[in-house]
């Protein structure tokens, strides 16, 4: 009785623990939300590193988890469609938006890999008051060398939340590599060819 | 003479990449030119599929695994210590007066304390690695990057970044290197880059297009790296942001 009592009384504990890591995330501040949401999942990477590296599809949940809540797919699927968005149906831009956004989690998922414990430091934060969007910064530390990262954010003017659209590492845009793949694949195939392509690049 | 002939062939080229930058400005903003696209392609696939796949991964792979980290660390910075004197230049050409002291005193105290440069002793006190190239000092004046181009072995490059690494070579004490410290300076600064990028070349696969990944990657780093990361979003984009914004709202 009384290991039970104590077996009870661990878990709910380690479960709590666990809870206590991931920060609550303000949505309301362009800053706070990144980097609350960065320090969550880069915690749980750190957290979770032995068992992610014995099965390394558990990355995957933690984009799920962690990041695509504070994601704006919608808004950067659009924006990959470009000038074209506008020749397809809603139930067609629906059905897209869906595939890209497991694609875009497979995506967050291989650059995930690349996070080995560096140090990271965020930059200062900026005057967003009466902004749409705005850029959140961070730099992971590695030796002598520092990668730049920044976060694209808007404010959804509905629900006035800001989330994330598009990830720049040392100048190179995440979404504007994603154009530049499927503009070709768009304009001579159209859509249905870009799904069929998200659908096999991920793994 | 064999001065003036470089001169010669430094003036020439510049005038090429002038002449050819101002055709070759694209007015499309993801679209960056590429008039030799077949021939391009084509080196592309060398490097890629052979190069890469049976030379340059493996032997990264090796280096990453059996060299020491320090050692690595070591000797990079040393072949990167040789560059801070073209870096203290290239800086003052583009005005940065502080970073070219700092580059200036970078070289001299990591070549002397630093032991030639394998420790980076800069560092330690605060002076940081500014890094300018002779092709960002061109960008920095307004030269356009003109046509991409694939090298066979060396990669992604375009006409500014050819001329200026040439211009580069020049610098002391680059130019006093003999062939086979150049080819080993610049082996270990590709194993290197090569080793530190393993993790994400599933990326690269992963890519509907490999090559017009890379270029697309390649020509955007270029501008963060001369604009220094100050980049502005073009009115176009801010109006497609904005169609954008009023099609989601209209849901």
């Amino acid at each position: 009785m009384y290991r039970i009592i104590i077996t009870l009384i661990s878990i709910f504990l380690l479960f709590n623990s666990a809870w206590g890591l991931a920060a609550e995330v303000d949505s309301s501040n362009p800053y706070s939300m990144v980097e609350q949401v960065a320090r969550n999942t880069f915690s749980r990477l750190t957290s979770e590193r032995e068992q992610i590296k014995q099965d390394p599809l558990l990355i995957n949940k933690v984009v799920e988890q962690e990041l695509i809540p504070y994601l704006d797919y919608r808004f950067a699927a659009l924006k990959i469609l470009g000038k074209y968005y506008r020749q397809y149906p809603l139930e067609k831009i629906n059905q897209y938006t869906e595939v890209f956004k497991t694609y875009s989690a497979s995506v967050f998922a291989n650059a995930l890999h690349y996070y080995q414990d560096q140090a990271v430091e965020f930059e200062p934060a900026r005057e967003f008051n009466n902004q749409k969007q705005t850029t959140v910064r961070l730099n992971i530390n590695q030796g002598s060398n520092s990668i730049n990262l920044a976060f694209v954010v808007r404010k959804d003017t509905k629900t006035e939340q800001w989330r994330v659209y598009d990830v720049v590492a040392e100048g190179i845009s995440m979404l504007s590599s994603l154009q530049s793949q499927f503009e070709p694949i768009l304009r001579k195939e159209g859509i249905e060819a870009v799904m069929k392509t998200m659908r096999n690049t991920k793994d | 003479m064999k001065k003036s002939l470089f001169l010669m062939m430094h003036l020439s080229l510049l005038i090429l990449t002038g002449c050819v930058s101002n055709k070759a400005i694209d007015q499309e903003s993801i679209q960056y030119s590429d008039p030799l696209e077949t021939v391009n392609r084509s080196i592309w696939d060398f490097n890629y599929e052979v190069l890469d796949a049976f030379v340059l991964r493996p032997s990264a792979v090796a280096y990453v695994e059996y060299m020491p980290q320090a050692a690595r660390t070591g000797l990079l910075n040393m072949a990167e210590n040789l560059e801070e004197p073209s870096n203290s230049i290239n800086n003052l050409l583009q005005g940065k007066v502080a970073d070219s002291v700092s580059s200036l005193g970078r070289f001299v105290l990591n070549s002397t304390v630093g032991l030639l440069g394998v420790i980076d002793v800069a560092s330690e006190i605060g002076l940081e690695r500014k890094e300018e190239a002779f092709g960002e000092v061109l960008g920095s004046w307004g030269l356009e990057t003109g046509p991409y181009l694939m090298l066979p072995a060396l990669g992604p490059s375009d006409v500014r970044s050819g001329v200026g690494d040439y211009v580069d070579n020049f610098y002391g004490p680059l130019d006093a290197l003999n062939i086979y410290f150049s080819i080993f300076r610049m082996s270990i600064k590709a194993l290197d880059a090569r080793g530190s990028v393993i993790q994400q070349e599933q990326q690269l696969h992963a890519s509907a297009d490999p090559y017009s990944f890379v270029k697309n990657a390649y020509f955007q780093n270029l501008e963060f790296k001369v604009k220094d990361g100050k980049i502005e979003k073009s009115a176009e984009e801010q109006q497609q942001d904005e169609e954008i914004d009023a099609y989601l709202n209209n849901l």
